[in-house]
């Protein structure tokens, strides 16, 4: 059961970004009934999932929520401001009830309660229905609940269970995308058999029949052939089942029709079938009258039977009751977008699997090496076969990596979730622009940047942006705007966040540091110093403590916390204009160009995006300055040179250059630096290996890659050899603090 | 994943593992040797305590070696064709301890232990659990957590 129910959860996770990402769509104005619709089918999932856990919270909150959508959908509101505000709101707090359940915790009984009164405001249950359907919600409930002494069914104790097979009535799959309609030539050919459970819960179906009239126009023809004499069947079998015919009105959907059968959707065989009445105009589709049932499962449409599959399919994952079975249709080839199946693997498969494939890279790259050094002639068959062996394993290598890298969405999606959280506690009005969210970011990261992300805009909305008045009076308009950012920059994933504000208030920010000792008042700071005071373990500037920050967790914080992840994170602000961070992150696990250099024989590789030039010995014009302090001139311009072998401590300061080369680099900043070294050996493409994972970071040192001889090269972070403005190379590396934040 | 645990779980017999430096024997709990490997040339790391050796590639791992010799106050071990690493699982880090040799593989009694005599300096006394007295020698116990090389480039 508890399987279940993670996959249940893992599942809510999914339908959950679907929505948001529906939500988000509806706000910027891009959203089509195609978004209302999958944003319904989410809803219903999650209302149905928790049916069978007996979520009552979730059921009733999802279902008004459900009923909202449906008004929508059905064009009976509008998406007004409002009404998007109001199902953002509902959104989170759906989300806290999944999480609430997930977690078996209990949320405020008042939690919610005004939402849901607006929710029910908006659009009011019909026709007493809404009650029920939190009983019957559950396609799956029979998984959970006993039938009960009253139903004396049988044998099958599993009686009632949802004969998914040939039912498939949840709305979920995008198989159950609208029709075509309109054109008032397709129908829907619609069987449905009752099981006798239906009856003994009051159920009549003659007045779901009456309920379709309502969609369209019906005939019914009843299939009476298997009934039996009275005696005979006791009352364990309902024999009748019913073909019914509906020539849908306008707009009349296939879910349209399967939500008339909602309450029953557990005690029928319901099978909802396009038909083509009349003449078939444009299609050259003969057989738009379906595939059996038989084609996918070995499902015979009557009740009985029914049972029988539906028993055999009852191990199947409760919460996902979207098995694709009754793929009810045809390919018109119209509107149905297939949908990425897609499988769950654990992550450390994955990972297992990754490793293996860095390591059939590194043994390619030795058996290359190995045979460079024998006599075999360079066209000989076995060079060649080398030659696809690497490209194999290149490929290869790729496609795994592809695997761990998930696009930022759902991160993003947390975090807007943030800002309308904070910016209603800081009784600010704050919205959030999301840009580049489908960059892939390896999912540790992903993972790991939740905390520290939260933080920062926590931290954007209760400093960073002003109130309305403010802003107004500041010529501004009254809604912040906060900016998350995401992009490949460099080799790197560059996260950045922003805000209109008010930016840093320097003056205010020294005179606590220097009240709280970590500064004197005769230091002479710069604003770049002024504002990595904020990174200073226990700095908050918010006058008083707020609910939202100021909890004795600061800056210093998410800047360890990024740093864990070998990553850096940089601020800027202007005054009056808002304030940035930018945190840049590695891409773990990937592979990477390099250029292969040696120092005092020891092999380091410098990553390629950074480099712009070599140059070898002798070449480069050097000048000297005092305390052995190098500049290269090139085109006009001095650029420190950074001796890598003293600058990693390999050796002392070297009396001249003259048998260096010198490898240009530049940094994500754009300013740029000579890197001396003492030998360069080739480019080549290398596998990231992590340092932090056995060890710790390494200053200086991005992770290290195994060369093709198995020895291990380290790799080397040219962001942190190009000294900063003002900084002498010493610092750079010892004060660490200052260069990372700088 | 403490010593703790996996001790009690077999009562009170321990495999350890003893091994030698210098003159001296010591002993890690078996439960954390991952496996014994002769000595392979490291990459040396920059701004590293001078007691890790460098890096080493186990089969596609990254790992650090330290010189458990230095790392005890016993002097820098001059690495040899007979010298050893013994690959260790500590904390959910995989370190390789580079040590003279290793002598054996011995199952004492965990209520055996003793502890550290009072003499001890500082050093001993963080970095040796207790000793195990067998015949005419004792086998000092490596407090593996204490030993590790220390967070103190990172505030993590």
């Amino acid at each position: 059961m508890s399987d279940l129910r993670d996959m249940f959860f893992e599942e809510c996770d999914d339908l959950m970004e679907v929505l948001s990402t529906g939500l988000d769509d509806l706000q910027n104005g891009n959203g089509d009934a195609e978004t209302i619709n999958a944003m319904f089918r989410s809803v219903h999932s999650i209302k149905g999932g928790g049916g069978a856990f007996g979520l009552d919270r979730l059921i009733n909150f999802a279902h008004a929520f459900e009923n909202v959508l449906e008004d929508l959908r059905s064009e009976k509101i509008e998406a007004d401001p409002a009404l998007i505000a109001l199902m953002f709101s509902s959104f989170d707090h759906l989300n806290d009830l999944v999480d609430a359940a997930r977690d078996d915790n209990d949320i405020a009984e008042d939690a919610g309660a005004s939402i849901l009164a607006d929710l029910k405001q908006v659009s009011p249950p019909e026709n007493g229905g809404a009650d029920e359907v939190e009983v019957d919600s559950a396609d799956f409930m029979p998984l959970t609940l006993d039938i009960g002494g009253d139903n004396d069914f049988g044998p099958l104790p599993d009686f009632d269970l949802p004969p998914s097979l040939d039912l498939e009535a949840d709305p979920a799959p995008p198989m159950a995308d609208p029709l075509p309609t309109g054109d008032g030539i397709n129908a829907f050919s619609i069987e449905f058999s009752a099981d006798p459970g239906l009856y003994s819960r009051g159920h009549d179906p003659a007045l779901l029949f009456r309920a379709l009239a309502d969609l369209g126009d019906v005939t019914v023809s009843a299939d009476t052939g298997n009934v039996l004499a009275l005696a005979e069947a006791g009352d364990a079998l309902s024999a009748l089942s019913w073909t019914l015919q509906l020539i849908p009105n306008d707009g009349v959907e296939e879910d349209d029709i399967r939500e008339v059968f909602e309450f029953v959707e557990s005690q029928c065989v319901l099978e909802i079938s396009t038909t083509v009445v009349e003449k078939a105009a444009d299609t050259d589709l003969p057989e738009l009258a379906l595939p059996t049932l038989a084609d996918e499962a070995p499902a015979p449409d009557e009740a009985d039977t029914a049972v029988d599959a539906t028993a055999q399919t009852a191990p199947q994952p409760a919460a996902k009751p979207a098995i694709k079975v009754v793929e009810a249709k045809p390919a018109t080839g119209k509107k149905s977008e297939p949908r990425n199946s897609t499988i769950r693997v654990d992550l450390d498969r994955v990972d297992r699997l990754i490793n293996l494939v860095g390591e059939l890279v590194i043994s390619e790259a030795m058996l290359r090496q190995s045979m460079n050094e024998l006599p075999v002639s360079a066209n000989s068959s076995v060079s060649e076969a080398i030659g696809q062996l690497k490209t194999l394993s290149g490929v290869l290598q790729e496609s795994v990596m592809a695997i761990r890298a998930q696009p930022v969405r759902g991160l993003f999606q947390r975090m807007s979730r943030i800002v309308r959280e904070s910016s209603r506690t800081a009784g600010k009005d704050a919205r959030m622009l999301m840009i580049g969210d489908s960059t892939e970011v390896d999912k540790t990261v992903t993972e790991r940047l939740v905390e520290p992300l939260t933080h920062m805009i926590r931290n954007s909305v209760d400093h960073g942006l002003e109130t309305a008045e403010d802003r107004i009076k500041a010529g501004k308009p009254a809604q912040g705007t906060i900016k998350l950012e995401a992009a490949h920059r460099s080799g790197r994933v560059v996260i950045s966040l922003s805000d209109d504000g008010a930016g840093i208030n320097r003056v205010k920010v020294r005179k606590i540091a220097e009240s709280k000792g970590l500064v004197r008042p005769e230091d002479d700071l710069t604003d770049s110093d002024i504002d990595n005071l904020l990174f200073r373990p226990g700095f908050s500037t918010a006058d008083s403590i707020s609910e939202l920050s100021g909890r004795g967790v600061g800056l210093d914080v998410v800047r360890s916390e990024i740093q864990a992840l070998g990553g850096r994170i940089n601020l800027q602000s202007e005054p009056g204009k808002g304030t940035s961070m930018t945190i840049s992150l590695p891409l773990t696990l990937a592979v990477m160009e390099g250029m292969l250099v040696t120092i005092e024989g020891e092999s380091l590789v410098v990553p390629t995006v950074a480099l712009r030039e070599t140059l070898q010995p002798g070449q480069a014009n050097v000048h000297e300055f005092c305390e052995g302090d190098r500049g290269l001139s090139m085109g006009g311009e001095i650029l420190p040179i950074v001796d890598l072998g003293e600058a990693l401590g390999f050796r002392r300061q070297l009396s001249n250059l003259d048998n260096q080369a010198l490898l240009l680099i530049e940094g994500e900043s754009g300013r740029r630096s000579a890197l001396a070294v003492d030998n360069i050996i080739e480019q080549r493409e290398v596998v990231i290996k992590g340092l932090e994972q056995n060890y710790q970071s390494i200053p200086g040192i991005a992770a290290a890659t195994i060369l093709g001889n198995g020895k291990i090269a380290l790799i080397v972070d040219t962001d942190q050899m190009i000294p900063a403005a003002g900084k002498s190379q010493l610092s750079l590396l010892k004060g660490q603090e200052h260069a990372e934040v700088a | 994943m403490s010593d703790q645990t996996t001790e009690e779980q077999t009562e009170d017999r321990i495999e350890i593992v003893s091994f030698t430096i210098g003159e001296q024997a010591f002993c890690l709990n078996i439960g954390h040797v991952l496996e014994i490997r002769g000595w392979t040339s490291t990459t040396t790391l920059p701004h590293a305590p001078e007691y890790v050796v460098g890096m080493m590639n186990l089969r596609g791992a990254v790992l650090p070696v330290m010189d458990l010799s230095l790392r005890l106050g016993l002097g820098k071990t001059v690495p040899e064709s007979r010298s050893v690493i013994i690959i260790a699982h500590i904390d959910k880090k995989s370190v390789g301890f580079l040590v003279d040799a290793v002598s054996n593989i011995l199952t004492v009694n965990q209520a055996d232990m003793q502890p550290t005599p009072e003499v001890s300096s500082a050093r001993t006394a963080a970095f040796i659990r207790g000793v195990y007295t067998m015949d005419d020698t004792i086998v000092r116990a490596i407090d593996v957590h204490q030993i590790m090389p220390q967070d103190n480039l990172v505030a993590a």
